[in-house]
């Protein structure tokens, strides 16, 4: 056994994270953490890692009991960790990132590069070791810190949410690397939401749920269906449903948008309209595409050419303008939507404040119609805890992402374009934002969902495109069965040709 | 001696390495100081005192005790700001105006303590000076950098050092790390408390070297107010540098050879006010930092 923890306990102020929790990690082994957000899965890797300290219980490590725990003696201890909101240093590269996390001062980036190529290319992945990683995609930073904690060669290896910017492709190569570093006798923690890769990969689970442990077993044997119901309780699941657009006011119209990047063209010419009370599904291999595009959308970001028209009104690279006419943006990366330091109501409010519904006089804030406008939301989508004074910062990542999507489509939006809405999120959350966006498009929004999480994307769209090397390379009516071998094909850019619908 | 003459120009650029070494030591402690997400405001003050501390140490025991003295007193008055913010959690602007200030206040009162006004100023010999052999017989260029005080050569020294330890070490990145992202070096192991003591100390060391090379490179005395203000020069310097060593040599030439530019040339054209060319370093810093303030690489948590 290399670590055993017993009886954990964990509080945040008066919210309990963790009650009497326990896990053990062996040599060789990959155990599977699972359970829903806030579920205290991320607590656990933490305390292991060294990042959060635990308020009570037993830590055992090599047999020897630890005292207080630093991510400074984890790291010497050889536990590798790659958390869910990644701990790069955005302004430095890889490879020094990966020196960062070394010791004394010399410093060996040509061997250091090579180490890295030698275990991208074990994962069978490429990498841009050498610039800035934020210049790089969500998915090449997840990729970049799975890399460098294998190279650093971890003894434990914990992985919080490893796939959530990942594309299947990606996802299997990870799982391959994780049952390799295994047959070599690394202890590998993941902590996941997505049961199929658990059942894929880990040979023993902890399911937690509300801060306890509900199972603890071999995954031999057990039953996927079970391993849910298990994690999530028992409660009714809410399911989006489909309803037909019908509509021909084309309310999102995309021309020719052309964005280059030194040689690289990340976008090659993207045409698209979206129709009143439509959702389009936009999939591709996660990479530097989809975040440009959703930024283009947004016009947050300045393309090199093309046009982006909100109810026939041009609002290319016009943030204020398309939030106007009623955009709603929810970014891949909710710590773009969300502002850490403000509280619940607040954030619900952030872009109407002294708006027409929140004042009593003009120019002053009416704090109790955004206290009230809070809770509406935190009703609506369930966000926990159920405190609209609770700083934000403080909630798990699935509970922010649920306040950020209830205030964007709080807004009655005629068009949503959102980025990974539901990723990281367990079930119960992610039925809840779909359901929200469905809802939204029948409420007569143009809907664009951007997503590496194909189901999800089958199961809101009423159509879909594919987007490889900056172009539409197969559009699909999702009205009809979708042929899985062509999108396969669309998805690895093995097909170039454009697929009729 | 005239603007035509070659002579004249040889003593400019010489007298611009000797003036630049105040400029670029406290540049270059402010650097690192900010480089690790601090800010040292405490800089005018610091040389202050470390220029006083050069001459009474180097009055008593010789320049390599001025120089370790003034050294020592910098590094003092950096980890008093590093304990202040960093332990205490004060607000480092403020504690940097206040350090700034004590560093002249009480200098200019320990100062009247030693010697009382009225009497005979107490010069110290400066810091050797040392001929390179052979280098400095090449026409024009020999005399210009190799004829210089000890104080200049150090400052080569600390130019080529600074920049191979930013480049080549490991404290390279953990600096930019702990500037940019502090929650991410973190997570990466760093213990970036320590990281900003130490570079708060190490900087004010560097401060307090600025004020020895005044006193010990060039005046042979303390009087009050002898930075004129090059503690906040160095503050630019370090902006329009863009917080990297040889940004910050650069820097520091372009004030001092307009300094001593201002300096020769005040004896030759005795038409124009001498007021202008005291001026002179100071707007042409400004300036410079007008025309490079657009570009955005501070340290982000800085």
């Amino acid at each position: 056994m290399l670590v055993s923890l017993k009886d954990v306990d964990k509080r945040f102020g008066s919210i309990s994270a963790l009650s009497g929790a326990a896990i053990d990690l062996e040599r060789g082994r990959i155990r599977a953490i699972v359970g829903e957000n806030g579920a205290g899965k991320s607590t656990l890797a933490k305390i292991i890692a060294g990042i959060v300290p635990r308020d009570t219980g037993e830590f055992v490590l090599d047999g020897a009991a630890v005292g207080p725990w630093s991510r400074r003696q984890a790291i010497a201890a050889g536990i590798g960790f790659v958390p869910q909101a990644l701990s790069f240093v955005s302004t430095l590269s890889i490879v020094d990132n990966h020196l960062l996390a070394g010791r004394g001062l010399r410093l060996d980036r040509a061997g250091a590069l090579s180490r890295l190529q030698e275990a991208a290319a074990d994962m069978d992945v490429s990498l841009d070791l050498t610039s800035p990683v934020e210049r790089l995609s969500l998915a090449g930073r997840q990729l970049g810190e799975i890399v460098s904690a294998v190279t650093a060669g971890a003894r434990i290896l914990l992985l919080d949410e490893p796939t959530s910017a990942l594309g299947p492709v990606e996802i299997d190569r990870l799982v391959r690397t994780i049952r390799r570093l295994a047959a070599a006798g690394t202890s590998v923690a993941l902590v996941t939401h997505r049961i199929a890769e658990v059942m894929e990969g880990a040979d023993s689970l902890t399911v937690l749920r509300g801060g306890k442990v509900i199972l603890d077993g071999t995954t031999a044997g057990l039953d996927t269906n079970e391993v849910a119901r298990l994690m999530v309780g028992d409660r009714d699941r809410g399911r989006a449903t489909r309803a037909a657009a019908t509509s021909e006011w084309r309310r999102l119209k995309v021309s020719g948008l052309m964005l280059r990047d030194e040689d690289q063209l990340i976008l090659d010419g993207i045409s698209l309209e979206v129709r009143q009370g439509e959702i389009l599904a936009v999939a591709g291999v996660a990479g530097v595409s989809q975040p440009a595009l959703a930024e283009a959308l947004a016009g947050l970001r300045a393309v090199n050419g093309g046009r982006v028209e909100i109810d026939a009104i041009d609002v290319t690279g016009d943030p204020d303008g398309s939030t106007c006419l009623g955009l709603a943006f929810i970014p891949e990366n909710r710590a773009d939507g969300i502002v850490a330091d403000l509280t619940i109501f607040e954030n619900a409010s952030l872009f109407e404040m002294g708006g027409k519904a929140f004042r009593r006089f003009p120019g002053m804030r009416d704090r109790s119609a955004e206290h009230d406008h809070g809770k509406r939301i935190i009703a609506d989508f369930d966000v926990r805890p159920p405190d609209p004074d609770a700083i934000a910062g403080g909630l798990s990542g699935g509970n922010q992402q649920k306040l950020l999507v209830g205030r964007e489509l709080a807004r009655a939006p005629g068009v949503v374009v959102a980025h990974g809405p539901t990723q990281g999120l367990d079930l119960a959350a992610a039925a809840t934002i779909r359901a929200a966006l469905a809802k939204a498009a029948a409420a007569g929004a143009a809907v664009v969902v951007i997503s590496a999480d194909l189901d999800e994307l089958l199961e809101l769209g009423h159509r879909m495109i594919v987007i490889t090397n900056g172009r539409i390379v197969a559009e699909f009516d999702l009205a009809r069965p979708v042929d899985m071998t062509l999108l396969g094909q669309a998805m690895t850019g093995l097909n170039g040709m454009e697929i009729a619908p | 001696m005239t603007w035509t003459d070659i002579v004249f120009w040889q003593i400019v650029l010489g007298g611009m390495l000797r003036l630049a070494a105040p400029i670029f030591l406290a540049a270059l402690g402010e650097m690192i100081t900010e480089r690790a997400g601090t800010l040292n405001l405490g800089i005018d003050g610091i040389m202050t005192a470390g220029a006083f501390a050069a001459v009474v140490f180097a009055h008593m025991a010789g320049w390599q005790a001025g120089l370790l003295g003034a050294a020592a007193v910098g590094a003092c008055y950096g980890a008093l700001l590093a304990v202040s913010v960093i332990r205490l959690g004060a607000n480092q602007i403020v504690i940097g105006i206040a350090i700034s200030l004590i560093g002249a206040g009480l200098t200019s009162y320990l100062f009247q303590l030693w010697q009382p006004s009225g009497q005979m100023a107490i010069f110290v010999p400066l810091t050797p000076t040392w001929k390179v052999p052979f280098l400095s017989d090449i026409p024009f260029v020999g005399p210009i950098l190799f004829r210089q005080n000890l104080m200049t050569y150090a400052t080569f020294v600390a130019l080529v050092v600074g920049i191979f330890v930013l480049a080549k070490t490991r404290i390279g990145i953990v600096l930019k790390a702990v500037g940019d992202d502090p929650a991410g070096a973190e997570m990466r192991g760093v213990d970036t408390a320590l990281v900003r003591y130490v570079a708060l100390t190490l900087g004010g060391a560097l401060m307090g070297l600025a004020g020895a090379a005044i006193t010990l490179g060039v005046l042979g005395a303390f009087n009050d107010g002898l930075t004129n203000g090059r503690g906040y020069v160095a503050l630019a310097v370090v902006i329009i540098g863009r917080w990297s060593v040889p940004g910050a040599f650069a820097g520091a030439l372009l004030f001092s050879f307009f300094e001593s530019l201002g300096l020769r040339a005040q004896s030759g054209m005795s038409f124009v006010p001498t007021e202008l060319f005291s001026i002179l370093p100071y707007a042409m810093t400004l300036l410079a930092l007008a025309l490079t303030a657009r570009a955005k690489i501070a340290p982000r948590s800085l």
